[in-house]
């Protein structure tokens, strides 16, 4: 009769001291320079310029807390020369074991070959220095906005097929 | 001939860096990849923002660019298909706009033709990072490197249709 209360006891305190260790652990985000680069290329005679800048978030927390967060971590952070860029984008990876700064420095391909498919959690698309969208992304599929993107084979005209 | 007994082959006789290798089969098992519609589909994101941003005018749009992301076959489908032997991480993929239909409702589709291109090299980082899951690669490295095999240009062709709303 009395192991039941003490167990709920210790349970409580177990999560008492889970919500104290975990409040500890702020969200930080730190640049990840090494990656960022700028792509120019002509398109119909106009110069179109592309930048693409990168940050790790280490104790990373998927709710809307951490989501506002970022979202004014990238009001402070997106290049003052936005306007200059025809496509801006600002992308984001938690830290893990595979994504983590001394991993990216050694072999920087872990970002193709892991960090997109597990540990890529948003980007931030500006155009002309507007404002395009916010993508949140989970396992490599982009999760918000609602994804309605569906990809098939071509059908082939009827005359073609005959 | 199996495609990957054909890559080997021409790897072989190869003379030059600018040689391009494709096949048929090659592209089927590109195109009916999950990493690649997945890729694809990233794309389709990116169009339909720009989409939305320009009222549904795709002439308003200007290329594209997807940055770091490119297709990257690895995973049990594309071992199963040799194409993580045969490709794996790619160098870079153009999209090219066939046809766009947009109706009253917003919903759209674009008709595209895709060109995956790779080079079949191995560096440094490939070597170091699998010559532990098999002694060819080390073999594959030391070929190319100290015995005067001259890697190709891998491309694959596929078409799609990328479906979505404003």
């Amino acid at each position: 009769m009395i192991s039941r209360p003490l167990n709920f006891s210790l349970l409580g305190l177990t999560l008492f001291l889970y919500s104290c260790t975990s409040a500890q652990k702020e969200i930080t985000i730190e640049p990840l320079k090494m990656l960022n680069n700028i792509d120019t290329f002509m398109d119909r005679g106009k110069m179109v310029i592309s930048k693409f800048d990168y940050y790790l978030i280490s104790n990373y927390r998927d709710n809307k807390r951490t989501q506002n967060f970022i979202d004014s971590f990238v009001q402070q952070h997106k290049d003052s020369s936005i306007a200059k860029y025809s496509h801006y984008n600002i992308v984001f990876y938690r830290e893990s074991s595979e994504t983590n700064v001394k991993n990216i420095l050694a072999n920087p391909r872990v970002i193709d070959r892991y960090s997109q498919e597990n540990d890529w959690i948003y980007s931030y698309h500006f155009i002309n220095g507007k404002f395009l969208s916010r993508w949140k992304v989970k396992k490599g599929e982009i999760i918000e906005p609602k994804n309605n993107i569906v990809v098939e084979d071509i059908k082939l005209k009827d005359s073609l097929q005959r | 001939m199996d495609v990957g007994y054909q890559m080997i082959e021409k790897f072989r006789l190869n003379t030059t860096n600018n040689s391009i290798f494709e096949d048929p089969v090659l592209n089927k098992n590109v195109s009916e990849s999950n990493n690649m519609k997945n890729f694809l589909k990233r794309f389709g994101n990116i169009l339909r923002d720009e989409l939305h941003n320009n009222g549904g005018d795709i002439n308003s749009i200007s290329s594209i660019n997807m940055g770091e992301v490119r297709p990257i076959f690895n995973g049990y489908y594309n071992r199963r298909r040799g194409l993580q032997i045969l490709m794996n991480d790619t160098e870079f993929t153009e999209i090219e706009l066939d046809s766009f239909r947009l109706d009253a409702f917003g919903n759209w589709e674009a008709d595209v033709t895709v060109t995956v291109n790779d080079h079949f090299g191995l560096d440094k980082n490939d070597a170091l990072t699998y010559q532990f899951k098999h002694p060819g690669f080390a073999d594959w490295w030391l070929l190319q490197h100290t015995r005067g095999f001259v890697p190709f240009k891998t491309k694959a062709v596929i078409r799609k249709t990328i479906k979505g709303s404003l």
